[in-house]
């Protein structure tokens, strides 16, 4: 990461948490927990909170359909660290056979109508959003999902909006591919939460 | 009619607090800069000339930032933790427009 900060400025409690972490899971937590332990008030409390609300809370999509929204949202970002984790939490959350290559040509790729439905509305979500209309939301709709569901996607449009400007600002690194597929692995077992202690 | 208008406020609603709550840490909080600096990189205006370049870069295309868009700011004097600030406030920013893009074309569609 290209702040020193969140590698060595975290307090002692969560340094300590950190080597924990990284004892009991078998490396390092991502960066992405680094920056949500480092000085959390600012953001990482209510950033945990929302990513874990938007990601494992109640919706109509599972847990892989968002972890696909996620990965594709990350993909038209640009964000490689985003991408790596997301397209593996894909993986494993909901097809096995997901790869950059089905999220680049996603309109041939096979998907359900209510999954092509949202992508699309993501892809204006993340690189137009000022041409988002009523046709699109009707045409969303149309496709069998609800109201809560169009919203729930939106929420995960919009929280890797964030983290994807930030990876690729702050150089967020996952090392090895073994290692994304093993930090998408922690991801998922942990629902996207942290202790609440480390928060505080 | 009245009910569907109904349906659609509730969806509204929905992670509306958790993402209140985040907007009022990173705009509000007492931090290493101002929340008036914090707001204009979240807005995307009104900033000193450097930060001005590294915002843009970030609500456009943020993969094109380097290890030198970030020296040139600490070469400059800002302090790790006010650049921080001022990236989480952007990438906020970005996302935050997103949404109130879609929220508001979900009201329209009643």
């Amino acid at each position: 990461m290209r702040l020193e900060i969140l590698h060595k400025g975290q307090k002692l409690r969560n340094r300590l948490a950190i080597r924990i972490m990284g004892a009991v899971a078998g490396g390092e937590p991502d960066d992405v927990i680094k920056t949500s332990l480092y000085r959390p008030e600012f953001f990482g409390r209510p950033w945990i909170k929302l990513l874990h609300s938007v990601m494992r809370g109640p919706s109509d999509w599972t847990p892989g359909d968002r972890e696909l929204f996620a990965a594709f949202t990350s993909r038209l970002n640009t964000c490689h660290f985003c991408v790596g984790i997301h397209v593996n939490t894909t993986k494993l959350t909901l097809d096995p056979t997901i790869t950059i290559e089905r999220l680049d040509n996603w309109r041939t790729a096979g998907f359900e109508l209510r999954i092509l439905s949202v992508l699309e509305l993501l892809e204006k979500f993340t690189l137009a959003p000022n041409d988002i209309s009523l046709a699109d939301i009707l045409k969303v709709r149309a496709a069998g999902v609800s109201d809560n569901a169009i919203v729930d996607a939106m929420h995960i449009g919009f929280v890797f909006n964030l983290v994807n400007r930030l990876a690729n600002a702050l150089d967020y690194d996952y090392g090895t591919e073994s290692d994304a597929l093993k930090a998408a692995s922690i991801l998922n077992r942990v629902k996207y939460q942290l202790p609440g202690f480390l928060l505080h | 009619m009245i009910l569907k208008n109904q349906h659609t406020q509730q969806a509204h609603q929905r992670h509306a607090d958790e993402v209140a709550d985040l907007l009022l840490a990173v705009l509000h909080s007492s931090g290493f800069t101002e929340p008036h600096t914090r707001e204009a990189a979240f807005q995307g205006s009104e900033l000193p000339a450097l930060f001005r370049e590294y915002v843009d870069k970030i609500l456009g295309e943020s993969y094109r930032i380097t290890d030198d868009d970030i020296d040139k700011l600490l070469a400059s004097g800002y302090s790790q933790d006010a650049i921080f600030e001022i990236t989480v406030s952007a990438a906020l920013g970005a996302a935050t427009k997103r949404l109130e893009a879609g929220l508001s074309a979900l009201k329209k569609a009643g």
